[in-house]
C-alpha cells in the first residue's frame, strides 16, 4: 500500500546550518508517527517542509504516493494544527472551521453543514458565533483541530499542538486528539518535545536528534529497546553502570563492574573482553530487596542514600560498591516505602533488561 | 542587624520625608503638571483668545489707519460666522477643503499601504532601506520639499525636459500648480507617519496566520484579502484619519503648489488674517475648520471604537 507520506532522503540547510541531515521514513495509511526530539534537532524544519513551507535542499517528499517538491502548500492535500492554534482572531468559530472550504468554493449551505459537522466531532457543537479571544486554550486547540480536518485532507501536520496547555489539560487533550485520529482514521504526523505525549499517542516514534532520526519504532520499543545512548537517555530516567567486559559467549556479555559485582547483559558489536562499557538499566527494571534470592540474577549490593516518595510509587537513591549511584523506583502497596535512608539493599536485574553503550 | 535598620531610618530627616510621600500620593499630578502646563499655555489660551476674536466686528476697509487695527475690541457679534455661511466664496472653499481632505486620505492610505506592504514582506536588509525611502521626506524642510516638486515637475522640470527630449510629447505636460501636485505634495507630508503605522500594524499579525490560511488552500491573493488585509484594517483607518486631517488642514501644498481655484480654508485663514489683515474672519474660518474635522472625525472615531469592542467580545 502506497503510505501516505513518504520522505527519502530529505536535508534542508539554512545557510550553513543543517536542520534535517538525511531523513527518511513514511506514514502508512491511519497511522500516527511522532517526531520527538529536543528543540533545535530538525523535528519542526521536517514537519514544515512536509507542509510546504521550507523548500527541502534535497531529497523528496511524497504525500499520497506523489512527489509535491514542487507543489505550493495551498495546493498540498493537508490539514495542519500550530502551536499557538493560528486562529484568525477576526473571523467567527464558524468561519474559521470553514475556511477551507471556502477556499475550495464550497457553497454557503454545505460549509455550515460541514461545519456543525466538525465542531461536533470535536463536541464543540453551537460554538459557531464566537469569536477565538472567548475560547479558553482547550477550546482553541478543538477549534484548530477541527479547522485542519473540515476538507479531509490525506494527511494531518501537528506542529507540538498541546505545548501551550497547562499539564491536566493536556492529558486529557492528549487521549481525546488520539481518539478522534483514530476514529477518522487520518494519516498524522506529530511534532512534539515532550516523551510521555509521544509514548501515549503514537503508533510508531521517531526520535530525532541532531537532525537525524535515531530511531524510528513502536513506543514501547524505543523505551525499552532504544537503538543509540541519545534515544536511552532522552526517553526516560536511565542507570549507567560502568564497567569491563570479562568474557562474551552466546550473545551474552559478563561484565565486571567497578565494585567487582559481575553482571550480565546481552552482547552487542563491540563488545570484546577488555573493552570498557556502560550498561543502561531503567529504574523500574531493577528489584530492591533486603536479600534478593539466589536464583536472582545480576546481584548488586548497595547502601539507600536518598528515598523519594511519590505517592503512587518510591524512587530510592542507592550507591553500590564501587561508589556508583543507581536509582531504582518501586511501586508501593504500602503506607511507607519499606526501605530507608542507610539501609543495606540488594539490587537485581534480568540480564536482558540491560542495554550495552558502548 | 536590626540596629542597623533602625539606625537608617530614624537618619532620614522628618520633612524630606513628609515631600515624599505628599509626592507619592500625588504621582500623576505631578507627572501631568509639565504637558499641562505647556497645553494651556501654548495651546488652550491662544485658541480662546482667537475664539474671543472670531466674534469680534471686523474693522472693514484695510485695517489699517481705519480705527481699528485687525478686529475690534470689546465688540461681541456672530457676524463672521453668518457671512461665512451666506457667501457662495466661503461655502465653495469649504466644500472643496472636505474634498481634498477625502483625497488625501483615499490617495495617500493607497499608497502607505503599498510601501508598507512592500516593507513587511522585504528581508532585513531591503526592509531598512525601504524604512529610509518612507521617511526620507522628514529629513528635510517642508519648503524645501515643496520647491523640489517644481524642480521635477514644473513646466521646464527634469521631468518635463526628459519628455520633450525623448519625444514622447510635444508641450510640457501640467504637472504643477493643479490638483495632482497638490495631493502629491500632500501624500508626501502625511506619508512617513501613514507608513509606519500600517508598517507597525502589519508587523503585528502573526506569521502562522499565514501559514494556517496557506496551509487550508488559500492562494496569495486570499491570503492577503481574507487575513492581511482585514487584520491591517485598524493601521488602514489610523491613515485614513492622519491623511483626512492632514488634507483638510493643507496649506502649504495647495499655497505652493496649487492655483487659486484649488485654495483650502487654511489659504483663506492666511489670506484674512495677513492679507486683509480681517483677523475676525481669520478667526471664525479658522473655527468653522476645526469645527468641520471635529464632526467629521468624532462619529469616525466612534465607529472605531465599537469595533474594538466588538471584537473584544
Amino acid at each position: 500500500m502506497t503510505p501516505a507520506i513518504r520522505v527519502v532522503d530529505l536535508v534542508k540547510r539554512f545557510g550553513g546550518v543543517t536542520a534535517v541531515d538525511h531523513v527518511s521514513f513514511a506514514v502508512a495509511k491511519g497511522e500516527l508517527v511522532s517526531l520527538l526530539g529536543p528543540s533545535g534537532c530538525g523535528k519542526t524544519t521536517t514537519l514544515r517542509c512536509i507542509g510546504g513551507y521550507e523548500p527541502p535542499t534535497s531529497g523528496a517528499v511524497e504525500i499520497g504516493g506523489r512527489i509535491v517538491n514542487d507543489v505550493p502548500v495551498h495546493h498540498r492535500d493537508i490539514g495542519m494544527v500550530f502551536q499557538n492554534y493560528a486562529l484568525f482572531p477576526h473571523k467567527s468559530v464558524a468561519d474559521n472551521v470553514g475556511f477551507a472550504l471556502k477556499m475550495r468554493g464550497v457553497a454557503r449551505d454545505e460549509r455550515r453543514r460541514r461545519v456543525a459537522e466538525a465542531l461536533a466531532l470535536v463536541e464543540m457543537p453551537g460554538y459557531e458565533a464566537r469569536y477565538p479571544a472567548q475560547l479558553s486554550g482547550g477550546q482553541r486547540q478543538r477549534v484548530a483541530l477541527a479547522r485542519a480536518l473540515i476538507h479531509r485532507p490525506s494527511v494531518l501536520l501537528l506542529d507540538e499542538p498541546l505545548a501551550n496547555l497547562d499539564r491536566k489539560l493536556r492529558q486529557s487533550m492528549r487521549v481525546e486528539l488520539k481518539l478522534i485520529q483514530e476514529k477518522v482514521g487520518i494519516s498524522t504526523l506529530f511534532v512534539t518535545h515532550d516523551q510521555e505525549e509521544a509514548l501515549v499517542m503514537s503508533d510508531r516514534v521517531a526520535v530525532m536528534d541532531g537532525g537525524r532520526i535515531h530511531q524510528l519504532a513502536p513506543p514501547s520499543d524505543v523505551y525499552h529497546r532504544p537503538a543509540t545512548p541519545f534515544v536511552a537517555t532522552f526517553i526516560g530516567e536511565t542507570n549507567y553502570l560502568q564497567g569491563r567486559v570479562v568474557t562474551v559467549a552466546a550473545g551474552v556479555a559478563t561484565v565486571r563492574t567497578a565494585g567487582d559485582h559481575d553482571v550480565t547483559v546481552p552482547a552487542v558489536d563491540g563488545c570484546v573482553p577488555g573493552r570498557d562499557i556502560a550498561i543502561t538499566v531503567r529504574p523500574e527494571r531493577i528489584d530492591i530487596a533486603r536479600r534478593a534470592s539466589a536464583a536472582a540474577p545480576n546481584r548488586v549490593t548497595g547502601t539507600v542514600e536518598f528515598v523519594t516518595y511519590l505517592g503512587a510509587s518510591a524512587s530510592y537513591r542507592v550507591i553500590v560498591a564501587g561508589g556508583q549511584r543507581l536509582h531504582v523506583t518501586q511501586p508501593l502497596t504500602t503506607d511507607r516505602p519499606p526501605f530507608a535512608e542507610g539501609d543495606t539493599v540488594e539490587l537485581s536485574w534480568m540480564p536482558d533488561r540491560g542495554l550495552v553503550v558502548v | 542587624m536590626v540596629d542597623i535598620s533602625l539606625a537608617r531610618r530614624t537618619a532620614w530627616p522628618a520633612r524630606p520625608d513628609g515631600l515624599i510621600a505628599w509626592a507619592g500620593r500625588h504621582r500623576a499630578v505631578l507627572l501631568f503638571s509639565p504637558v499641562a502646563v505647556f497645553l494651556l499655555t501654548f495651546c488652550l489660551f491662544p485658541v480662546l483668545f482667537l475664539f474671543r476674536v472670531s466674534l469680534a466686528s471686523n474693522p472693514g476697509g484695510t485695517g489699517y489707519g481705519e480705527g481699528h487695527a485687525f478686529y475690534v475690541p470689546g465688540t461681541w457679534t456672530l457676524d463672521n460666522y453668518v457671512r461665512f455661511f451666506r457667501d457662495d466664496h466661503f461655502r465653495q472653499l469649504a466644500i472643496f477643503t472636505v474634498e481634498l481632505g477625502i483625497l488625501t486620505a483615499l490617495a495617500t492610505t493607497f499608497v502607505s499601504y503599498a510601501l508598507a506592504y512592500q516593507i513587511y514582506r522585504a528581508g532585513p536588509r531591503l526592509k531598512g532601506i525601504l524604512l529610509m525611502v518612507a521617511i526620507l521626506p522628514k529629513f528635510t524642510n517642508v519648503l524645501v520639499l515643496m520647491y523640489g516638486f517644481l524642480v521635477v515637475f514644473g513646466a521646464h522640470g527634469l521631468l518635463n525636459r526628459l519628455l520633450l527630449a525623448t519625444g514622447a510629447v510635444r508641450e510640457p505636460v501640467p504637472m504643477v500648480y493643479n490638483l495632482f501636485s497638490v495631493v502629491l505634495g500632500e501624500i508626501v507630508l502625511i506619508l512617513p507617519y501613514s507608513v509606519l503605522v500600517i508598517a507597525a500594524v502589519l508587523h503585528a499579525i502573526d506569521p502562522a496566520l499565514d501559514d494556517a490560511a496557506r496551509g487550508l488552500g488559500a492562494g496569495p491573493v486570499r491570503v492577503f484579502s481574507e487575513v492581511t488585509l482585514p487584520l491591517s484594517l485598524p493601521g488602514v483607518w489610523v491613515s485614513v484619519l492622519l491623511g483626512f486631517i492632514w488634507g483638510v488642514g493643507a496649506f502649504v501644498a495647495p499655497y505652493l503648489l496649487g492655483n487659486a481655484e484649488l485654495y483650502t480654508l487654511a489659504v483663506e485663514v492666511d489670506r484674512q488674517t495677513n492679507w486683509r489683515l480681517n483677523w475676525a474672519m481669520g478667526a471664525a474660518i479658522a473655527f468653522i475648520l476645526m469645527a468641520i474635522i471635529v464632526v467629521l472625525v468624532l462619529p469616525f472615531m466612534q465607529m472605531q471604537r465599537d469595533k474594538a469592542a466588538e471584537a473584544r467580545g
